[in-house]
C-alpha cells in the first residue's frame, strides 16, 4: 500500500512538473526601440513585428490573391488546388497544403512573417516562435474581414496607399449593387451543401454574412443566436413553420449539372417539398466558387451573384 | 454473458413466475416501448400536435404547415427509424450469434466501413452525384462484408477470423475516410453528418428503399432462429445435430448485412444500436432466440424512435443528430456490459 502511494505520489509530481515544461503562449519579445508594428491577430495574440517583413510565407490558399492585390512580396506559398494562383506567385517555394503542412520546409525559408490560418495551425505557433518567426494567426470570412485584412497586408508590405485603393473599390462595387435593389423584407433559410441533411448556414457564414447584406432576414436566427459556429443542423419542421421566402442551397464541386441535381435531390423529397419556397420554386443554389470558401476579392461578384437571382429585374442593363 | 441471461429469467423463475410468463411480460415491455416511442416521435417537435389532431390530418389531409409537417416529415422519419431501429438491432442480434462474440455488431463484418468511405467518397469527391449516395453506400457495405468474407475463409469460416480480418478492412478503409476529410477540410461537414448518422430530411423515398428489407429479413432472421440457438452451442456440437455450420452460417450472415446495409445506406452510420439492443434485450428475456430476435427488434423501435425525439426536442430548434444521442447512450451502456462480462 505504501508502495503504491509513493509510485502514485511520484506519479503526480512527474505530471506536474512535466505539465510545468509545457507551451508558453507568451510572447517574449524584447521590444526596446521602435517597432515596426503591433498586431493583435485574430485569435487575439498581440504580435510584434520588430521590423519590416522582407520575407513573408503565406499558409492560407485564399489568402494568396488578397496578398497579390496589395503587392506583397513572399517568399512561399501554400500548395492549394482550389482558385486561382496569382502569376506572381506561381514559381514560389511551396510548403504543402493548408492541412498538412511540411513544417520543416517553412523554417527551412527562414520566413520574417507567417501568414497561418486561425483554428487550424495552432500547433506550429510554438514551433515557430521558438525559432523567432512571428505567426499572425488570420481568419477572413466575411466581407469585412477580407477589407480588414487586405488593410493589414498592405500594413505588413508598407503598401498602404494600394491596399486603400483596393478597399475603396471593393467597397464602391458593393454598393453598386446594393443600390440597386428594392427595399423589401425577405425572409431566407441557406441550407448547407446537402440536401441528406438539414444544416443551415447562420449570419456568420459567408452565404449568410452576404445574404444579411442584401437585407435578408435569415429565419434560422431563431434559437441559435448564441451560437458560434456559422452553420448548424436544424428542424425542418421549424423551416415549415417559419416559412420562408426564399431558399439557398450552397453547393460544393463544380459542374454545369450540379445545380439541376442539387434541385431534383430536393424537389423529389416529400420531406422539402413540403416548404413553400421548394413548391414555388423560390429556391436557387449558390456556386462554390462564391459561397463556400471566402470569395475574396470575388466578394462584389458573390454578393451580386445573389442579388441577381433574387432581382434579376434589378440587373438587367447588365451582361 | 449466458449466465447472466439465464440469471434474469432463472431469478424470474425462482419467484415462481414461469418463464414463458416472464418472456412475455418482457416482451409486451419492449411493445409498449416502442408503441411511446412512436407516439412521441409523432406529437412531439418543434410544433406539438395533439394526437387526435394527427388523426385528423391522416382522415382528411389538408394544406396547413401542421399537416405537411405530420405527411410528409415526422410520418416517414418515425417509419425510417423504427425500421432502422429493427434492422440494426437484429443485424446484431445476428452477428452476435453466428459469431459467436458479445461483442460483434454491425461493424465487425464491415458494414459501416464499407459504407462509411462510400458515403464519404460521394460527398466529398463527388458532391455532384450525391443523389446516388444510398444505392452506393449500399454496395460499399455489401463489398466490404462479402471482402471480410473471403478474407477470412480458410478452410472454412472461423468467427475469431471474421472479427480479425474486419477490424483490419475497417481501420484499412477508416485511413480513407480520414485522408479525405483532411485534405478537403471545406467539405467535410456532409460526410461528417453521415458518419454520425441521422434521419433529419429523410421521407418517404427512403421508407420505400428500407421497409423491404426490414420485412425479408424479419422473416428469414426469425425461421433462422433455431439455427441461431444451434449455433451458440458450439460447431462440433451443432454439427453434430445434423447442422450445416458453413451454410447456416453464411446464410445468416449474409441477412444480417442486408439488414445492416439497408439502413446505413439510408440513415448513414448510426452507432451502437446493433451492439446494445441485442444485448439489453438479452439481459432480460434470455438468450433464446426464438424470443430474442423479436425482443430486440421492438426494443430498436424503441431506441431509435426515442432517441430520434430526443435529438430533436432537446435544442429546438437544433436538431442533433440522431446517432450522437445513441453513442451518447450506448457508450455508458456498453461499459456497463464490459464491468459485468470481467
Amino acid at each position: 500500500m505504501k508502495k503504491k502511494i509513493a509510485f502514485f505520489t511520484l506519479f503526480l509530481i512527474a505530471i506536474l512538473v512535466l505539465s510545468g515544461c509545457g507551451p508558453k503562449t507568451e510572447q517574449n519579445i524584447t521590444n526596446n526601440g521602435q517597432a515596426y508594428l503591433t498586431v493583435t491577430d485574430d485569435e487575439g495574440r498581440k504580435v510584434v513585428l520588430l521590423h519590416k517583413p522582407e520575407r513573408i510565407v503565406a499558409l492560407a490558399g485564399s489568402d494568396l490573391n488578397l496578398l497579390a492585390a496589395v503587392d506583397v512580396k513572399l517568399v512561399g506559398r501554400v500548395s492549394t488546388k482550389v482558385g486561382s494562383i496569382p502569376d506572381k506567385y506561381k514559381d514560389l517555394p511551396e510548403v504543402g497544403v493548408t492541412t498538412g503542412l511540411n513544417i520543416e520546409k517553412v523554417v527551412a525559408l527562414k520566413p520574417d512573417c507567417v501568414l497561418a490560418v486561425a483554428g487550424q495551425h495552432d500547433k506550429y505557433i510554438q514551433l515557430l516562435e521558438s525559432n523567432n518567426i512571428p505567426v499572425l494567426m488570420l481568419s477572413i470570412k466575411s466581407f469585412a474581414d477580407v477589407k480588414s485584412k487586405l488593410h493589414l497586408m498592405s500594413q505588413i508590405a508598407g503598401t498602404e496607399t494600394k491596399g486603400n485603393e483596393v478597399i475603396a473599390k471593393l467597397d464602391n462595387e458593393v454598393q453598386d449593387v446594393l443600390r440597386k435593389l428594392p427595399k423589401e423584407n425577405k425572409t431566407v433559410v441557406i441550407l448547407h451543401a446537402t440536401a441528406k441533411n438539414v444544416t443551415v448556414e447562420l449570419d456568420n457564414s459567408i452565404a449568410g454574412g452576404i445574404a444579411k447584406m442584401l437585407g435578408f432576414e435569415n429565419v434560422a436566427k431563431r434559437g441559435t443566436a448564441e451560437l458560434k459556429g456559422n452553420k448548424v443542423p436544424y428542424s425542418l419542421e421549424e423551416l415549415v413553420r417559419r416559412n420562408p421566402n426564399i431558399i439557398f442551397l450552397t453547393s460544393m464541386g463544380s459542374g454545369s449539372n450540379i445545380e439541376k441535381r442539387m434541385k431534383e435531390d430536393v424537389t423529389s423529397n416529400p420531406a422539402w417539398s413540403s416548404l413553400d419556397a421548394v413548391k414555388n420554386n423560390r429556391f436557387y443554389v449558390l456556386p462554390e466558387k462564391y459561397f463556400l470558401l471566402n470569395p475574396g476579392l470575388n466578394y462584389p461578384a458573390a454578393i451580386k451573384y445573389m442579388a441577381q437571382k433574387i432581382y434579376p429585374e434589378a440587373f438587367v442593363n447588365e451582361k | 454473458m449466458k449466465s447472466n441471461s439465464t440469471d434474469t429469467v432463472g431469478t424470474a423463475e425462482r419467484y415462481g413466475i414461469s418463464r414463458n410468463i416472464w418472456r412475455m411480460v418482457v416482451l409486451v415491455f419492449f411493445a409498449v416501448l416502442a408503441i411511446l416511442g412512436v407516439f412521441l416521435s409523432l406529437t412531439k417537435g418543434s410544433m406539438n400536435i395533439s394526437i387526435s389532431d394527427i388523426i385528423n390530418i391522416l382522415q382528411s389531409p389538408i394544406n396547413s404547415a401542421s399537416s405537411q409537417i405530420i405527411w410528409n416529415i415526422r410520418m416517414p422519419r418515425t417509419i425510417v427509424g423504427a425500421l432502422v431501429g429493427v434492422n440494426l438491432a437484429l443485424s446484431g442480434a445476428i452477428l452476435q450469434a453466428v459469431m459467436r462474440n458479445p461483442l460483434a455488431d454491425p461493424h465487425i463484418i464491415g458494414i459501416s466501413s464499407g459504407a462509411g468511405l462510400a458515403g464519404v467518397v460521394i460527398m466529398i469527391l463527388f458532391p455532384a452525384m450525391e443523389y446516388l449516395i444510398t444505392p452506393i453506400a449500399f454496395l460499399g457495405a455489401m463489398g466490404a462484408a462479402i471482402c471480410i468474407y473471403i478474407l477470412a475463409w480458410k478452410n472454412g469460416i472461423k468467427p475469431v477470423r471474421v472479427i480479425l480480418a474486419g477490424v483490419a478492412v475497417a481501420s484499412f478503409l477508416g485511413s480513407g475516410i480520414s485522408g479525405l476529410m483532411i485534405f478537403y477540410s471545406d467539405r467535410v461537414h456532409g460526410a461528417l453528418m453521415w458518419m454520425v448518422g441521422g434521419l433529419a430530411a429523410r421521407s418517404w423515398p427512403q421508407v420505400t428503399i428500407i421497409w423491404p428489407y426490414a420485412l425479408v429479413g424479419l422473416i428469414l432472421a426469425l425461421l433462422g432462429a433455431r439455427y441461431l440457438n444451434i449455433l451458440q452451442l458450439g460447431d462440433e456440437m451443432a454439427r453434430g445435430l445434423g447442422v450445416n455450420v458453413e451454410f447456416v452460417r453464411i446464410a445468416l450472415t449474409a441477412v444480417a448485412a442486408l439488414l445492416a446495409a439497408s439502413a446505413v445506406s439510408v440513415v448513414g452510420l448510426l452507432g451502437f444500436v446493433g451492439l446494445i439492443v441485442p444485448h439489453a434485450a438479452r439481459l432480460l428475456i434470455g438468450s433464446d432466440y426464438r424470443f430474442l430476435l423479436p425482443a430486440s427488434a421492438l426494443l430498436g423501435v424503441g431506441v431509435v424512435t426515442l432517441s430520434d425525439t430526443f435529438a430533436r426536442v432537446v435544442f429546438s430548434p437544433i436538431e442533433l443528430p440522431v446517432g450522437i444521442i445513441m453513442a451518447f447512450i450506448g457508450a455508458p451502456f456498453f461499459l456497463f456490459l464490459l464491468r459485468r462480462e470481467l
